[in-house]
């Protein structure tokens, strides 16, 4: 006899997130995943200053803060005629060095304390878990966080991310100072990643399950400061097995399960602000369905990884369980790798900002890698105002409801085979939701969500 | 000088009240909820969990663990706690109940309408986090609200307020409510301003519901920047090491402690870094007078057309807490004699 499970809150995630899962024969058969909260927050910039958007929908994410912050600066300059080429070398470089610390220190609070308890902490048990959070997680995250602010002030949510350029007076001292903090970072690193990772190759049950819909895809990062035609992560996208060239135009919304209007469905940079409708028959999110050539696709650090070929899946079924943690420890490695390389391209006492005007009308539009992965903001400038604003955002991607054509959401595939032998303790379930690092904040707390 | 607290200590010594001078009372305050003495529940509302993120940068090392330990065995915290779904929702039940006394409640996030934001299922129906505030705000000895979004509304309550956002003292009028501002706040803000309330310490409130000595000078009267205003070097792009005022710094009208204090364990903040304070720690945020962030404050109006009235704590709030505070440090077992008349 099939057994509903439904966990609500999920938590150890940022934001409220549902998930319900059908057992049959101590199997998932079925899975909805229900973003929980809706915050609706690109109302707010429209009619402000385009260089307000940054400060406020740098807020949409508090865990992964910063990149929302970069992203929208980025569509801003679009929408005022500038391009990465545009931009001084040394912004283009600490805009890298702020998103690789933001992203290192996600990760490493991710593996750490958000997903560590659902394996017995890597098999270190719960008293060694307080020494390691102590003695290497908690250290390691703030070193993160103390690289951003020695070059944005702060963090969270540093205000140094502003259109054309950073905002910060680069002096050799922080440079030299950075590249102390990394050597730190690097000892921190070295104890845990390992740990992690052999844990996880002693469990090649991880191999089997959490397998997803097969799709990926992954924008681009981290540009080369001489040269930002050459990016360490690609525009890019496999669907049905095909890896090809992203094509922002092929990305489309459905809103067939999530609580709003028909109208508020289509290309992101068209449709209408959305309009909520809690209770909508066949509805269970505020999360919308964005899809790709009509299909869900996984985006993050194992989607990425794998499509710029830093990471092969190991997993016989192309992704997994194992596959989708292993690759985001990977990557805090590869960060470590590209940073000093970053520090040494600073130009102190260098130009770090383009004096930046307020067009009176323009369109923009970024596509970046956040953390948990790809995330795209649109803008409408009209007036010298905001007119228009759209986000699409990586976990909208991961966590998406059922579409018109009724397929699931990534989650909500890779769920599809998890083994729970005991529906009482559904702890598989959390392990495959966890390993998306799903951040609410991002999925719905945005209209486009 | 032993037997007054140290909030109070520090305020009349015009001083700014750090972390390193407090430790082993902070760490004393803290213990107090470890050892199941002092009951703590944390909700999140709508926000981005960045208060909760600032907090994980909050470092001494004498501190760590029980911090540390704090956060992982407060009786419900979304974002730390092992327990997940019905077990997780489990303890707030008992502490509606009235089951358990429940001695503080710590709200980061704003409070959306109903189904905008819903934490956990009753009886299979969604419970709004409105509820689970007003339900446990009632029963809590001391609310604590953390970040803009709780104190004030923030981010989410910006007009035009899509899903009705409210800050908590609107949910509960009748409570005194402890703000901290700041998007996020600085660690050591909420790390002292919990220390006193676990441990039942009186805390003084300013006109907004804060711990007043964090937030009683101008950001421009501290700033490292100053020296460039006085002598009218003001910088005209990005980058500059001079003052910020003309690129939109809202420091000349933000009561804000962060010069002294710096953030990210000393590393930096703000202005010191050349970007502008946007006000995240104002009231308003990010409302005007902050917004436009990016262009300059012409004058500096002395209370910014906010009516004071919405947040007439005053003197009354402090009486209140006292009151509230004083039923912790009886049942934490603490005694000081001149809060005995209270």
């Amino acid at each position: 006899m099939a057994v509903i499970v439904n966990v609500d809150p999920v938590t150890r995630i940022e934001g409220h997130l549902a998930v319900k899962v059908k057992v049959e024969g101590g199997v998932v058969e079925e899975a909805w995943s229900s973003g929980l909260l809706w915050r609706g927050l690109e109302k707010i910039v429209v009619g402000r200053d385009p260089r307000d958007a940054p400060v406020i929908l740098g807020r949409i994410c508090g865990v992964c803060h910063n990149i929302h912050h970069l992203v929208s600066a980025m569509a801003v300059e679009r929408a005022a005629g500038i391009t990465l080429e545009d931009l001084p070398v040394n912004a283009v470089a600490l805009r890298n060095i702020i998103q690789a610390a933001s992203t290192m220190y996600s990760h490493l609070v991710h593996l750490s304390v958000l997903a560590g308890p659902d394996y017995d902490m890597y098999g270190l048990g719960m008293e060694n878990y307080y020494k390691l959070l102590k003695e290497t997680i908690l250290p390691a995250q703030r070193i993160c966080n103390q690289i951003i602010a020695l070059f944005g002030g702060k963090a969270p949510h540093t205000e140094a991310l502003v259109p054309g350029g950073v905002a910060t007076v680069l002096t050799v001292d922080k440079a030299v100072s950075a590249l102390a903090k990394l050597k730190e970072l690097e000892s921190y690193v070295g104890k845990l990643i390992p740990t992690i990772q052999e844990y996880l190759d002693s469990h090649p049950e991880f191999l089997d399950f959490g397998v997803g819909c097969g799709n990926f895809l992954s924008y681009e990062c981290y540009p080369d400061p001489q040269q930002p035609g050459k990016p360490v992560f690609r525009n890019l996208v496999k669907i049905k097995g095909e890896v090809k060239p992203l094509d922002p135009g092929k990305i489309i919304e459905y809103v067939a399960s999530s609580w709003y209007s028909e109208a508020s469905a289509g290309k992101p940079w068209e449709a209408p602000p959305p309009e909520d409708r809690y209770g909508k028959p066949g509805a269970y999110s505020w999360i919308k369905s964005p899809r790709y050539e009509g299909e869900p696709c996984e985006t993050g650090p194992l989607a990425r990884m794998t499509l710029a070929g830093y990471y092969k899946p190991k997993s016989k079924h192309g992704a997994s369980l194992y596959d989708r943690m292993y690759a985001r420890a990977a990557e805090v490695v590869l960060l470590l790798e590209k940073m000093p390389e970053w520090v040494f391209s600073l130009k102190p006492g260098g130009e770090v900002w383009l004096p930046f005007t307020v067009p009176d009308f323009g369109e923009g539009s970024a596509f970046w890698e956040a953390p948990r992965g790809s995330n795209a903001h649109w803008v409408t400038i009209r007036g010298g105002k905001i007119e228009r604003y759209q986000v699409v955002s990586p976990s909208a991607w991961n966590l998406s409801p059922r579409d018109g054509s009724g397929k699931p959401g990534p989650v909500e595939q890779a769920l599809v085979g998890t083994p729970v032998p005991d529906t009482s303790n559904p702890v598989n379930v959390v392990r495959v939701v966890r390993s998306f690092d799903p951040c609410l904040a991002c999925a719905c707390h945005l209209v486009e969500g | 000088m032993q037997r007054r607290d140290f909030l109070k200590a520090a305020v009349a010594l015009g001083g700014v009240l750090l972390l390193g001078s407090q430790l082993s009372r902070v760490a004393e305050a803290f213990k107090l909820a470890l050892d199941g003495k002092v009951k703590v529940v944390w909700l999140q509302g709508a926000g981005d969990t960045g208060c909760t993120i600032s907090l994980l940068q909050g470092a001494h090392p004498d501190l760590v663990d029980v911090i540390t330990r704090f956060r992982l065995e407060v009786a419900f915290h979304p974002t730390v706690m092992a327990a997940q779904g019905e077990a997780a929702v489990k303890p707030l039940e008992r502490f509606v109940e009235g089951l358990e006394p429940l001695d503080v409640l710590i709200v980061e996030g704003a409070i959306p309408k109903g189904e905008y934001c819903t934490v956990g299922e009753v009886e299979g129906k969604p419970v709004p986090i409105e509820e689970w505030v007003r339900r446990l705000g009632e029963k809590a000895g001391v609310v604590v609200a953390v970040g803009d979004c709780a104190a004030f509304g923030g981010i989410p309550a910006a007009s035009p307020n899509p899903t009705g956002c409210k800050p908590v003292k609107e949910i509960l009028p009748g409570k005194t409510v402890v703000n901290i501002s700041g998007c996020p706040p600085h660690p050591e803000w909420i790390i002292l301003t919990l220390a006193a309330v676990l441990s039942g310490e009186k805390l003084e409130l300013d006109e907004y519901g804060r711990p007043k000595v964090f937030y009683s000078h101008y950001l421009h009267d501290l700033c490292p920047r100053r020296g460039f205003y006085d002598r009218g070097e003001f910088a005209e792009k990005f980058g500059e090491d001079k003052c910020l005022w003309k690129l939109g710094c809202k420091g000349p009208i933000v009561k804000v402690d962060c010069p002294m204090r710096l953030w990210n364990n000393g590393v930096n903040m703000c202005t010191q870094n050349g970007g502008i304070c946007v006000g995240c720690a104002h009231p308003r945020f990010p409302e005007t007078p902050l917004s436009p962030f990016h262009k300059e404050v012409e004058a500096v109006p002395a209370v910014l057309g906010i009516d004071l009235k919405t947040w007439a704590y005053g003197l009354a709030g402090v009486a209140a807490l006292a009151i509230a505070l004083h039923a912790i440090r009886r049942k934490a077992g603490t005694r000081h004699p001149e809060y005995e008349e209270v």
